[in-house]
């Protein structure tokens, strides 16, 4: 469950607060987990198209809104790579009604908070705000469904301020340089080789154009999902969303996702990146995963779990325990066309990366050989599905845990059985799918290495 | 679509338009608190805020001490650091692995950390195994056990960090502010490979027993427990603590003046990081809430502030540009921060210096007032829709010395702040001669 860096990397936002702490943070505990209980989901889908969940939670009367899209980064076509994020931006700035740099400022003068976010395989809004304000907002999220008004004057700065994010966000970390190098090679062939913010020289050629079509082609209420989490209900959701979503007309000549297959690589890679501002080596190696909702899914992520996922898996105990590892952790990341599978370690001071490398595929190993212990495997199943299941302490995370699994095509049914399927993961299928996934030469391996300065 | 788009140009004019709602769409909201805050005394004597709340069967425990990094030891500067991984590493007959196990089998998280003038815990778990997690952290605080093995780890880990920090743009940002501002005051004391490595258990015991005691302590439980329950859990858990020690005094820093020009500071990368930092205002000052609403308005309200708009907005030199206020107890700033492409470095630090002294000179106009008042006072109930974040939001109060009802008093104060409150503070304040720059990168390409 910890998210990497790589993980990280796979969602650009709008805006990363550039916040001064004002007090002692104090350390984030996520939530815990859970017993059964009446709580449900409830969903409805109008007449043009959009669907809806309803997520209630009514301990504080706000409410958080997120409407998805069904496009991403992964939709680009040749040549045209960050135009998904760059028109995500876009939808900040004007419509025929509110004009332009309103939109957020209308959203703060009502106590909201608004943010957006892209992905490979999606695109979502959203806000944050008090319930009473809730309608507004809403007749704001419809009007730019359709209304978006891209003056140049607007556009252009905008492409600056994005590379000015890639150059924040990736050229300046060089772990975020290597996690694009592992993707263009894990994916390569595949949409999910290109960055999500783009690459500096397209993204320098990117016009309003560019950003016009784009939002003519997948910009639509039938292309889209809402979520809507806190203190509401669908009885309360449902004539707001007919009367203010309602009217927006179907896009009507949506086109089909297509992407082509993932391949498998047909030999292993060797990368590494050097760079002075690195101070400790690290390692990871990466295999493709699973799909969204693949039936192997849950077994590969329980098996991950106990071979990297906490403090009582097998890569710490046997690397950071044992002195020669900083950092470890594996994990099983799922994405709508294919997720990946990766460990990593940092070595301790005076350990090689080679060395590191052969005790983690040393203790990899012996697990794809033996799978689970018992108790490795109740404690794993107990954690994971606790640890997501209270996601619901938190309205955010909830509707981002949903919205994620219904834009890759899960139904709420499906995304409810979650907790269950993971209970009924075996050792059997532990072992089952490590060894399809972990297994072969269709691998990266990847290495961070320090440079003399 | 004309229906939908003449409520929204109305909205976009008038900022706010609750009234203009078509009554078929209101939706109805409760007027309740939005924490009830218990104060509750255990028969020990220890007091804890508490929200009980049953919507999630969980309990968060926050706690802190005052007393951080500022108080160690100059030779074993991050032995604090390194006390606070201790502590969920192994208690009573748990080593580290028995200890980590039972946490996960009973689903709970317990961890501590150390800032320069706190040391704060937290502890969430399940309602139904809520005694036994209690319980381990209890044996946490009355039988830590400092095993060789995981505080040779902590040590390590630290140093890796430490050297990690040497090239982190932040931290390249932080210890160069503070070189210039206040050197040699324990905030600008930084620990090192030999300080870590000079780090005995003995000292690790030593300074637990001055941290960690009873009247230092400020507890808060948001979840699923009653008052009742609860007072009998603060005795057993924090029973053991010794009732008070005495700690180095802390003096308060005073800055050096402002540098004329920024301090470059050398880091092979194609972006600048540029951090500022100008005199703040202490927490207890009156003028507190008139600096945080200016603060909003100059760089605090993201996409509202006029930084974001100017640099980012307008020009497109920045993804993020943002300022805040920093009360530490004894060094209150002014600070913010950017990043811009390399040659563009000088550009934005003129611009953040224009903006500055444009609000000391005009202040801010009574719209800007109004709409920073809107949101600061709007937006306070997102901060309490989750257990864990109004655990954490009602500690931060505590640390702030607010009573146990400031959270329904917050908003007044707010609310009270004139436009002539605004101007004074930004009279003061806002004077761009008055802010240090220091610049990361290579801003002279």
């Amino acid at each position: 469950m910890i998210l990497t860096r790589l993980a990280a990397a796979l969602r650009v936002k709008r805006c990363i607060a550039a916040m001064v702490t004002t007090m002692a943070a104090l350390i984030a505990l996520p939530a815990s987990a859970q017993t059964d209980d009446n709580w449900k989901p409830e969903t409805f889908t109008l007449a043009n198209g959009l669907t809806a969940v309803v997520l209630p939670d009514h301990r504080a009367p706000v409410v958080t809104h997120m409407l998805w899209y069904r496009v991403g980064s992964a939709d680009e076509v040749k040549g045209k790579s960050g135009l998904a994020h760059f028109l995500e931006h876009l939808m900040f700035k004007a419509t025929d009604d509110i004009p332009a740099g309103e939109f957020s400022k209308i959203v703060a003068r009502n106590g909201g908070q608004d943010n957006a976010a892209t992905s490979y395989d999606y695109t979502t809004y959203h806000f944050r705000i008090a319930k009473d304000r809730l309608p507004q907002m809403m007749r704001m999220e419809a009007d730019r469904m359709v209304h978006l008004r891209l003056d140049t004057e607007e556009v252009i700065p905008e492409l600056s301020v994005v590379r000015e994010e890639r150059r924040q966000t990736v050229e300046s970390s060089p772990a975020a340089i290597l996690d694009e190098m592992v993707s263009a090679q894990i994916y390569a062939g595949h949409p999910y080789a290109i960055p999500i913010i783009g690459r500096m020289d397209e993204l320098a050629k990117l016009s309003r154009d560019d950003a016009v079509d784009w939002y003519r082609t997948w910009y639509g209420p039938e292309n889209a999902i809402l979520v809507v989490a806190g203190d509401i209900t669908a009885a309360e959701l449902k004539p707001l969303a007919e009367n203010i979503y309602g009217p927006v007309p179907r896009r009507g000549d949506l086109k089909a996702r297509k992407w082509p297959p993932v391949q498998a690589l047909a030999k292993s890679v060797e990368l590494s990146h050097a760079d002075p501002k690195v101070s400790q080596a690290s390692w990871s190696r990466t295999w493709l995963g699973v799909a969204m909702g693949d039936g192997d899914a849950e077994a590969l992520q329980v098996g991950m779990e106990i071979l990297g996922g906490g403090r009582v898996s097998r890569l710490y105990r046997e690397l950071n325990e044992q002195g020669r590892a900083t950092m470890s952790s594996g994990y099983s990341m799922e994405m709508e066309a294919r997720g990946i599978v990766a460990i990593s370690a940092t070595p301790a001071p005076g350990v090689s990366v080679a060395a590191i490398e052969a005790e983690a595929m040393a203790v990899t190993s012996k697990f794809l050989r033996e799978g689970p212990t018992a108790q490795e495997l109740s404690r794993a199943k107990k954690m994971i599905a606790a640890s997501a299941v209270f996601t619901r302490d938190n309205q955010m995370s909830l509707a981002e845990w949903y919205g994620e699994r219904l834009t890759a095509g899960q139904t709420v049914a499906q995304i409810e059985g979650w907790e269950d399927r993971i209970r009924a993961v075996t050792a059997a299928d532990v072992m089952r799918t490590m060894n399809r996934y972990l297994v072969g030469t269709n691998y990266v391996d990847a290495v961070l290495l320090p440079e003399a300065k | 679509m004309r229906r939908l788009a003449a409520g929204l140009a109305a909205l976009a004019l008038a900022g706010c338009a609750t009234e203009r709602e078509a009554a078929e769409l209101m939706l109805p909201t409760r007027t309740s608190s939005l924490a009830d805050v218990q104060v509750v005394t255990s028969p020990g004597g220890i007091t804890a805020w508490l929200v009980s709340e049953s919507f999630v069967p969980m309990i968060s425990m926050e706690w802190t001490w005052s007393g951080g990094a500022s108080v160690e030891p100059a030779g074993l500067r991050g032995i604090g650091w390194v006390l606070a991984y201790m502590m969920n590493e192994g208690a009573g007959d748990m080593d580290t692995s028995a200890y980590g196990a039972r946490m996960e089998d009973l689903d709970m998280r317990f961890a501590c950390g150390q800032w320069s003038d706190w040391t704060s815990c937290g502890m969430t778990t399940l309602k139904a195994s809520a005694d036994e997690s209690f319980d381990m952290v209890r044996q946490a605080f009355s039988s830590l056990r400092l095993d060789d093995e995981p505080f040779e780890r902590a040590k390590r880990e630290m140093i890796v960090g430490i050297k990690e920090d040497e090239t982190n743009p932040k931290s390249v940002a932080s210890r160069a502010m503070n070189e210039a501002l206040i050197p040699g005051h324990p905030y600008a004391r930084r620990s090192t490979e030999q300080t870590v490595s000079a780090i005995q258990k003995s000292d690790a015991r030593k300074l637990m027993a001055q941290l960690m005691t009873k009247d230092r302590l400020l507890v808060v439980v948001v979840g699923d427990i009653t008052a009742d329950e609860l007072k009998p859990k603060l005795d057993e858990v924090f029973g053991s603590l010794p009732a008070t020690s005495v700690l180095p005094v802390v003096r308060d820093a005073k800055a050096l003046p402002a540098q004329a020009k920024p301090i470059v500071m050398d880091l092979p990368q194609p972006q600048t990081l540029i951090m500022f930092s100008g005199p703040g205002i202490r927490r207890e000052d009156p003028d507190f809430y008139a600096a945080y609403v200016l603060n909003y308005i100059l760089g605090g309200g993201s996409f509202s502030s006029r930084l974001t708009d100017d640099v980012r907005e307008k020009r497109g030199l920045t993804y993020g540009i943002g300022t805040g206020l920093s009360i530490q107890p004894h060094f209150w700033r002014w600070q913010g921060s950017s990043a811009t492409m390399n040659d563009k470095a000088d550009e934005v630090v003129q611009l953040i210096r224009d903006n500055i002294s444009r609000l000391g000179k005009e202040g801010p106009t009574a719209e800007e007032l109004a709409d920073a008042k809107a949101y600061i006072t709007g937006a306070f109930p997102l901060a309490f829709d989750s257990n864990t974040k109004i655990a954490q939001n009602l500690i931060g109060f505590r640390q702030d010395g607010m009573p146990a009802d400031y959270v329904q008093a917050r908003n007044s104060y707010f609310e009270a702040v004139t436009l002539e409150d605004v101007k004074r503070v930004a009279r003061t304040y806002m004077k761009p001669e008055d802010f240090t720059f220091v610049m990361v990168g290579k801003p002279t390409d």
